[in-house]
Parts: structure tokens; sequence; C-alpha cells
């Protein structure tokens, strides 16, 4: 009878700090019409925007809940504050004008410090604002804008943003795709010029401190002709006992010839419902790179999807999926070839212990006239003991015959031979299981600057970390 | 008619997709199809296998329809080594439904051979087969009916101890043809081979979901399907290993190898993998596409012409089903040259 394992659950202490709500303002508890006027009015929109506020909660109240994925009945929305900010919030480029308090959360974080020694730009969001953006001086005089998206609205980037918000994810999406159209608050605009290199990355982190809140970012992305661009995205917040929801929207618009990596390592805390929408459309020679760790959340929707638009666009995504106590996630990728000769290569792996549920769901989607597509996917699911569960559910829906597509799935356990080899060098059990689980998760560690490879590494030890036997 | 829902997914996806389930319409009752035994049949009639009662390949809605349908099932129980079933299913008439129920008793040994043909519309087969412990069955089955309509297959399979169970499926006639298979691997060392070969043209439909449950330790399953999508045709096939807690030791894999020869085809593949035991080893794969143009390049340099290429990929895809029949004077009397295009 082979050897059966138990792992006890991680220390978050790096993440679970919390500061009260001092002098905080948020808005009721719960969805109505006069809430998401009062946001927007807070937000100062243009009326454009509270049109489109009002024509998204509309259309929540008529979509269902999925029926085909993890149980959300935690999840009560007349039980979530959909806007909350510090009473005197105010946007700055300097940290020490940040509230102590709220700079403090960053410092250990680490937020500060990485922007120092290799960020280009950072935007910093606690609860429903942003409160510090920034970006190097050399990086703006290449022309990147990159700023708070409610500011950019009003500016001279103004129609562009018109033009671009929710296109790509409209709200009739899904339900919480309209719920983020009726409520979002905060988010980043990125546009990089034509032929423009942003050397080193620019980052957006957000916090969520308010029990029983929620936080509906957007980050509208625009990578012009031939410009090139990496954004890292990250997440926290400490633990409570009452649910919170995250529901952004990320709108990714790779030009031609273009290049956008996105990156992501999501570390939610276990209360949370992490119902995200990520969605990237490429043109002739562009390229979208997507790298996602989703190690956070009770409760996880996300399937980053791209739309291979152009002629010999190309997409790569590289994602890894840790699930352990009290946690459902499910995520995936979704792709959809609809130019010519275009390319998409897809590499995930995921791991699931003590009860944890891990489930990949994906499509490839090859239209009719995408002649000469190209796919190829490979997907590997760990499990680390006898009480969790792995399932996947991938699905191919192709169209024309001027096409290669190929797809492989494995499941298993860590091999018993693997553990003796290891042991037998003189390495504990406990190191011998990290070292092959930090080995797995190697396909999204190398694709990451090293400062968060290190940050995933970390996460995956502290999740190691257990007693055998 | 009424409309029902058959070959749902064991764990659904994204609605939009459209690959939950398959609409089908049923009438509201079905007539006995026509049975032609062979001389070869060596079995007789016995006591019904009511473990299966209740179950279809289909799904259990189905399973309503053929138990309100009054149709009686044709029950065989195979003693000994080497029985053998040979028998031809004729839907000669609309509506038609054939039903079987065979219990493989214990250490028995079988290979049942059944041919459906004919032309009536909407016709069925139901087939539920019971394997006891160390029990080996081998199930050819060769679907050539050629009608409007869809044709409906199931076959459910318990397999206990041991038990072997080989099911091999060709589909060839024209028409709309949807097969369920779901076989339960209860017993300890249960396994089962399912091949399934096809070949689509015209504006054919062709709707597989194909599951292997393992519930017992170190069962095995191999499922897989191949064959050739040209015209307008469009294949779904949904194919999964649910590894259900307490299966320690099972090994599944599942395959889709698919020919695209047109630009107007729909192919749809859905291998799931559902795992709540740790102990287990799953895989599955799926390669779709065309000819390659290094495969066209290397039989033009010898000489042979690109229809005849196509012929020759089209006929290798079904081929790999066909080498999988045990017998092959059975392969020849059943499928002779002419009938791979």
């Amino acid at each position: 009878m082979k050897e059966k394992t138990q792992v006890a659950d991680i220390n978050r202490s790096l993440y679970d700090f919390r500061n009260e709500e001092k002098d905080a303002f948020r808005v009721e508890e719960g969805l109505t019409e006069e809430i998401v006027r009062q946001i927007s009015k807070e937000k100062n929109d243009p009326e454009w925007m509270l049109e489109h506020r009002l024509a998204s909660l509309e259309t929540y109240k008529k979509i269902d809940v999925p029926d085909w994925g993890p149980s959300i009945e935690g999840l009560n929305m007349d039980n979530i504050v959909t806007y909350v900010r510090p009473k005197d919030n105010k946007m700055t480029a300097d940290w020490d004008e940040v509230p102590e308090e709220i700079k403090d959360t960053f410092e250990k974080l680490g937020i500060p410090k990485a922007e120092r020694e290799s960020l280009a730009g950072v935007g910093a969001q606690y609860d429903s604002e942003l409160v510090y953006h920034n970006v190097r001086k050399e990086v703006e005089e290449q022309g990147v804008i990159y700023t708070d998206l409610e500011s950019a609205m009003h500016g001279p980037y103004g129609n562009m943003i018109r033009e671009h918000f929710m296109k790509l994810i409209p709200a009739t999406d899904h339900k919480f795709a309209a719920l983020h159209g009726a409520v979002w608050s905060g988010g980043s605009f990125v546009y990089v010029p034509p032929g423009v290199t942003v050397e080193i990355p620019l980052q957006s982190y957000f916090r969520l401190n308010a029990p029983g809140a929620g936080q509906f970012e957007h980050t509208l992305i625009i990578v012009d002709e031939g410009a090139n661009l990496h954004f890292i995205e990250g997440c926290s917040a400490p633990k409570y006992n009452v649910a919170n929801l995250h529901a952004g929207a990320v709108e990714l618009f790779v030009g031609k010839n273009a290049r956008l990596r996105y990156s992501t390592i999501e570390n939610w805390s276990k209360n949370m419902y992490n119902l995200n929408t990520k969605r990237a459309i490429v043109e002739e020679g562009g390229k979208m790179e997507w790298v996602s760790g989703s190690f956070g959340s009770h409760v996880s929707y996300l399937y980053p999807m791209t739309i291979l638009k152009g002629n010999d666009s190309v997409m790569e995504f590289t994602g890894i999926t840790f699930a352990g106590a009290g946690q459902n996630l499910d995520t995936g990728m979704k792709v959809v070839h609809t130019g010519k000769r275009t390319k998409s290569t897809v590499n995930t792996k995921s791991i699931s212990k003590d009860g944890g549920i891990c489930t990949y769901r994906s499509v490839v989607k090859v239209n009719p006239g995408a002649t000469g597509a190209v796919s190829a996917a490979d997907c590997s699911s760990l499990m680390l003991d006898d009480i969790s569960r792995s399932d996947t559910i991938p699905v191919m829906d192709i169209r024309t015959d001027d096409c290669d597509i190929g797809h492989e799935a494995k499941i298993g356990r860590i091999s018993d031979e693997a553990i003796f080899y290891l042991m037998s060098r003189g390495i504990s059990e406990e190191d011998a299981r990290t070292m092959i689980v930090s080995g797995f998760a190697d396909n999204v560690s190398k694709e990451l600057p090293l400062e968060y490879a290190v940050e995933m590494n970390n996460l995956i030890r502290l999740e190691m970390v257990g007693s055998i036997g | 008619m009424k409309e029902i829902k058959i070959n749902r997914l064991p764990a659904p996806t994204w609605r939009w997709l459209k690959v939950n389930d398959r609409n089908v319409k049923v009438p509201e009752a079905f007539v006995p199809a026509v049975t032609d035994d062979r001389a070869e049949n060596l079995l007789t009639e016995a006591a019904s296998a009511d473990q299966t009662e209740g179950e279809s390949g289909l799904g259990d809605v189905f399973a309503e329809v053929i138990e309100a349908s009054k149709v009686p099932a044709r029950t065989y129980s195979i003693r000994g080594a080497q029985g053998r079933l040979y028998f031809r299913n004729h839907y000669t008439e609309d509506y038609m439904l054939a039903r079987e129920e065979i219990r493989a008793e214990a250490g028995s040994r079988a290979l049942i051979v059944m041919e459906a043909d004919g032309t009536g519309t909407n016709g069925a087969h139901d087939i539920r087969i019971s394997l006891e412990e160390g029990a080996k069955l081998t199930l050819v089955e060769v679907i050539r009916v050629d009608h409007a309509g869809v044709f409906l297959d199931g076959v459910y399979t318990e397999a206990a101890d041991k038990a072997e169970f080989n099911l091999i499926q060709l589909v060839l006639g024209g028409g709309d043809v949807c097969l369920g298979e779901m076989v339960k691997l209860s017993g300890r060392e249960a396994a089962c081979q399912v091949d399934i070969g096809y070949l689509l043209d015209g504006n054919k439909e062709f709707d597989v979901n194909a599951v292997a449950e393992h519930t017992g330790k170190n069962t095995n399953s191999r499922i897989g399907i191949s064959g050739v999508v040209d015209g307008t045709a469009k294949k779904t096939f949904r194919g999964t290993l649910d590894f259900v807690k307490g299966a320690a030791g099972a090994k599944g894999e599942v395959r889709d190898n698919v020919l695209l020869m047109s630009d107007e085809v729909v192919n749809r593949t859905i291998p799931l993998i559902l795992c709540g035991e740790e102990d287990v080893e799953g895989e599955h794969g799926a390669t779709i596409g065309k000819i390659s143009d290094e495969a066209m390049f290397y039989f033009a340099t010898r000489g042979i012409p690109e229809e005849q290429v196509a012929e020759m990929m089209a006929r290798s895809m079904v081929d790999q089903v066909i080498a999988k029949i045990p017998d092959e004077t059975l392969r020849r009397e059943l499928l002779g040259e002419e009938d791979i295009v």
C-alpha cells in the first residue's frame, strides 16, 4: 500500500496583516441604482460612463449565476460593499505623501523597494482607489502613458479610452462582467506608442483591506504598433471570516507586430471570491504572453482569453494553480484563432493538496477561415494527497481542416521513486517533496523576473511546510 | 416525437460552447427492430441481467425512454469459453429499437459481433452488459444505417473483479449517429478498451460520449477514437476518465486522432479527466488536423497522386480500429475492400 501524506496549511502572516478602517468612506452594502449613481458621482464620471454603469446594472440583474463551476453560494451581493476609500484619499506620485498606514502596508509587501530597484512604474491600489501612481522619467520621455484610468478618461486620451473601454469585455459577457461595468473603480491605463520598448516592467499592485468589500479595478493597456511591454500585476488581502469579492477586468490591445507580456502572481486571502476577467486581442504579427500564478482565493473563476485576430499573431500561456485547504480554484485559458497562420502554445501546471480542488478549464477555438492555425497545449496536474481533487476540462472546437492542433494532459502523484532517490542523497522527505513541486512549477518561475520567481517559490515553499506522515 | 438530452458531459463546461450534451428527438413509441441471427449463434435466451436496469450508455434520460418503450430485450447468459454471438439488426422501418442484455458469467469468454443496417429513420440500439469475475468479452459493432434522422446507440457495461471488456465500434453508413459508452470498472483489476472508428462526409453529424468510471483498485481503461471528417460533417467526441476516490492504482488513457479533409468541417474534442484519487495515472491526448505537407510531399516524390494519398490516409485512420477486431476472417467478412473508401 503506497504511503499517504498529509500536508498542513501555510503561514500567511506576511500577507495577513490588516489595518483598521479609520475614517474610511464607504457606500452601503448591496447593489442598487442609487449606489451605482453614488459611485459614479464620487468618481466624477463623464455622462457616457454613468450611462454605461446603469446599463451594466440592468444587464447584471438579467444574467444567471454560472451553473458549471464551483459554487459561489457563500457570496451574497447584499453583504458586499462595492466602494471603500480612505476619507481624504488623494492619489500621489510620492510615497511620502501616502497616508502612513497605507504606505506601511505597501512597504511590508515590498512594493516601494521593488519600484526603486527594478520597475519602470508602479500603481498601488488600496481598496477601491489608487493611492500611488508613478512612472520613471525616462519612460515618460519615451511617450509612455501609465496613469490611473479615471483621470485619463478626462484627459487627452479620453476618446481613446472611450473607444476601448469594455469593448473587449462587454457587460453582456457574463454576470460578473456586468457587475464590474456597474461598480468598477480604480485601475490603470497604459499606452505604449509605436516602436517603443519599455525595457523594464510596469507593475500594478492591488491590496484589499476592508472586510466584506469588493475590488473592481479596470486595467486597460494599449500597446501600439511595434511596441513592447512587460506588465506585472500582484494582489493580496488579509483573511477575514466574511466574504470579499474581486471582479476586476483587464483589457489588452496588442497592436501590429507588438508584444505584451502580462504576468500575475495572485495571492488573495482564502475568503476571497476571485471572479476576474482578462482578455487580449492581438493584431497582425503581434504576440501576447500570459504568465499566471494562482495561489490564493477561496473560489476562483479565472480564464485569461486571447483573440488572435491578425494574421501571424501568436499567444503563449504559462500558468500554475495551487489549491490548498478550503480552496476551489477553477482556472485555465481561452484562445480563439481567427486570423491566418496564428499560433498558440499553452503550458499549465496544477497542484492540489489538503482537500483543495483544482480545475483546469480551457477552450481552443479555430474559426472557419483561420487557415494555418497551430496550437499545442500541455497540461499537467499533481495531487499531493488523497483528500484533494483535480479535474481537467479542455475543449477543442475546430472549424477548418488547414490546422495542426495538439493537446496532452496528465495527472498523477509525486513518484515514490523520485522521493526515494532524493532521500537516499540525504534530503529530508519534506524537502524532497518541496523540491519536486518547485521543479514542477518551473515552467512559470522561469518566465518571471527574478524577484517574482523568488516570491512564487516562497509561496510554494510555505504551502509545502507541514507534517508528513 | 419529443426532445431529450443525451450524452451529457460528466462535468459541464461553458454553456456558450454548446458541448455539454446533445438534444435529440425520440419517438413516443418504438417498435422492435428485425434481428437476424447467423448460424454461428451458440447462445440461447436466459434470465435477465437485472443489475443493469435503469442504465444506458446514452444517459439516464434515454434509459427512461427505453424502459417506457415496452420493447423487450433479448437476454443472454454467456458461460464457459469461446462463446460467440453474431447477429444483424435491420432497421427496415422508422422508429425501430433493438435491445440486448448480456450477463457474462465468471470466467467466461465471448466474442459478440453486431451489425446494424437499414434506412428506417430515428432508430435506436441499447445494450447492457454485466461482466462477472474474470469474464472477458469483446463486442464488435458495425453501424451501417443509412437514414434520415438520428441513430442512437448506447452501450452500458459493469465489470467486476478482473473482468475485461473490449469494445470496437465502426460507424460507416450514412445519416447522423449518436454513440454513448459507459463502462463502470467497479471490480479490482477490471479493464476496458474502447476503440471507435468512423468515416464522416456529406453533412453527417456524429456525437460520442464515452466514459470510463474507475471505482475499483488497479483498474485500467483505454479509450481511442480515430477517423475522418470531410464535407460539411460535424463530429463531437466527449471522452472521460473518472477516477473516483478509492480507485488506487488505476490507470486510464483517452486519445482522439482526427483527419480533417475539408475547410467546412466541425470537429469538437472534449477529453476530460476527473480525479478524486491521488494514486492514479491518467492521460489524454488529441491530434487534429489535415494531412501534413511533409506527408504529401513524401508521397508525391513516390509518384502517388494527391487524391490517392487522401484515400490512403483516410483508410489508415479507420484501419487502426479495424485492426483491433480479433479475428481476421471476421475482419474480411465484415469489411470487404470496397467498404473502405
